[in-house]
């Protein structure tokens, strides 16, 4: 998982952005061909997610069929948009980090990465630098966001550390499970 | 319960839930004195993670009885079932019992619906009426204004769509789908770009102008968007969506469609909007 620590590193640049900090890397052979970071406050475009940043860099030197042999590696669940948008190119697996309980496509809200539709389904396993990928938003949503439209009253927010277990059957059948996390991590695999 | 509403050659396409029956989410709850009510709620805000449920129109504290030894006692309830492992809760609440129930998934439609819920789930909902419940209408200056937008791009031989401003009937962005050069370039997501392309230029010559994305606009479009443009319509917070042709195979907004997302009336997606389809034939 050592893309996923690159993923990461692209979160942590976007957060030094005032982004929101999620992170996205594509590989193809065991080679990165592109890089994602989350751009919507600066792009004023709020479909600008690390997917879409890292899907362009790729598409300005390679055919769009490249991605049907390429990993995404993406530190927080794409969300409902870029998990279609994924499915639409055919990616082959996504990996990624925390769940994404308000937006996310690959399970927690829609599995749109592999509901009965148009495209081919893929995988998306969740849970690799998971503390990380939350720690990382944690850090993000205790500062307010000015741009957005009603500001909500915030009481004092602080980090909490305790961070509570993931679903996983919410995301992989226990037979995925099993081939992916492994036997031994079999008591992780129950519904919450 | 199934609603229609059909303003002269528009019809509202209505989200999943105008159908929806109760729906149940499990929770837990403690008993305790009111006079331990206000450390216990601070505890919990202080370290509980948000709900993946809205339950705003959920009573959160229930009055129990009045006795004399004891004074009021209350049924608080604490959090959804799943929220964090149970073993948290427990530690949260110390000596307290965790008891556990059910409570109504949707704010209802209407006072009655909204009391037969709280008797089923056994959970009482607070009703200050529900303005989501209320059919909108179009005046007929709006639906002059709607329809010569429509005509505009009603005989485009390719997918397009249109940024409107609804207030001052400015024309923000007019977009074909460019799928040869980039398969994600569809029509939306290209007239969202159009949007925020124009916004950067604006800022540029005026930094204290303040468009967020594009927050109450109308957007037009020829078809029925597909999951992907119909996300990007809500992360845009649009106010309202006009298409003409329903998308069986891959749209995601009615839920008569195949996929039967209705992405744009789900309110745990933080925004929602309201969608016209409109009748060429009347
Ligand atoms: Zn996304
Ligand atoms: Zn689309």
């Amino acid at each position: 998982m050592d893309f996923m620590a690159l993923a990461v590193e692209q979160a942590k640049q976007a957060l030094a952005d005032n982004e929101v900090p999620v992170g996205a890397v594509f590989v193809h052979n065991n080679k990165v061909i592109g890089r994602g970071r989350n751009d919507t406050n600066r792009s004023l475009n709020g479909t600008r997610h690390a997917e879409f940043m890292g899907i362009d860099e790729i598409l300005q030197s390679h055919p769009p069929e490249i991605l049907k042999e390429t990993t995404l590696y993406v530190t927080v669940e794409p969300c409902i948009m870029c998990a279609s948008a994924l499915r639409q190119l055919e990616i082959k697996v996504v990996y990624f980090g925390a769940a994404n309980d308000r937006f996310g496509g690959c399970g927690s809200v829609l599995s749109a990465n592999k509901d009965p539709g148009p495209f081919r389904p893929y995988p998306a396993y969740p849970g690799f630098y998971r503390e990380e990928a939350i720690m990382l938003l944690r850090n993000f949503y205790v500062q307010e966001n000015p741009k957005a439209p009603v500001p909500k009253v915030k009481k004092q927010r602080v980090l909490k550390d305790n961070i509570a277990e993931l679903d996983y059957t919410k995301y992989v059948t226990k037979d995925e499970f099993v081939r992916i996390y492994g036997q031994d991590k079999l008591d992780l695999f129950k519904s919450i | 319960m199934v609603r229609i509403n059909r303003q002269g050659k528009f019809q509202q396409v209505l989200g999943l839930d105008a159908s929806r029956q109760l729906g149940l989410v499990p929770v837990w709850y403690i008993e305790l004195p009111a006079t331990e009510l206000s450390g216990m709620l601070a505890k919990l805000k202080e370290s509980l993670p948000a709900e993946p449920f809205d339950l705003a129109h959920i009573r959160r504290i229930v009055k129990l009885e009045t006795s004399e030894d004891k004074g009021i006692l209350l049924r608080l309830l604490v959090c959804s079932q799943g929220l964090v492992p149970e073993s948290t809760v427990q530690e949260l609440v110390g000596s307290h019992k965790l008891h556990s129930a059910r409570v109504s998934k949707y704010q209802a439609d209407t006072k009655e619906e909204s009391a037969q819920w709280s008797q089923e789930s056994g959970w009482p909902i607070s009703w200050r009426g529900n303005p989501a419940a209320v059919l909108p209408v179009l005046s007929p200056e709006t639906q002059k204004q709607m329809e010569e937008w429509v005509e505009r791009i009603a005989k485009s031989d390719r997918v397009r769509a249109l940024v409107v401003n609804p207030i001052t009937n400015e024309l923000l962005a007019d977009e074909c789908e460019q799928k040869t050069t980039h398969p994600l370039n569809h029509a939306v997501m290209r007239a969202i770009q159009a949007v925020a392309e124009r916004e950067r230029q604006a800022k540029r010559g005026n930094p204290e102008s303040e468009n967020y994305l594009c927050l109450d606009m109308d957007v037009y479009t020829t078809d029925e968007p597909c999951t992907m443009c119909s996300m990007a319509l809500v992360h845009s917070r649009i106010g309202r969506l006009i298409y003409i042709r329903q998308s069986t195979v891959s749209g995601a907004i009615d839920p008569r469609s195949q996929l039967s997302y209705g992405l744009h009336g789900r309110p745990q997606l933080n925004h929602t909007f309201q969608v016209w389809q409109y009748h060429l034939e009347g």
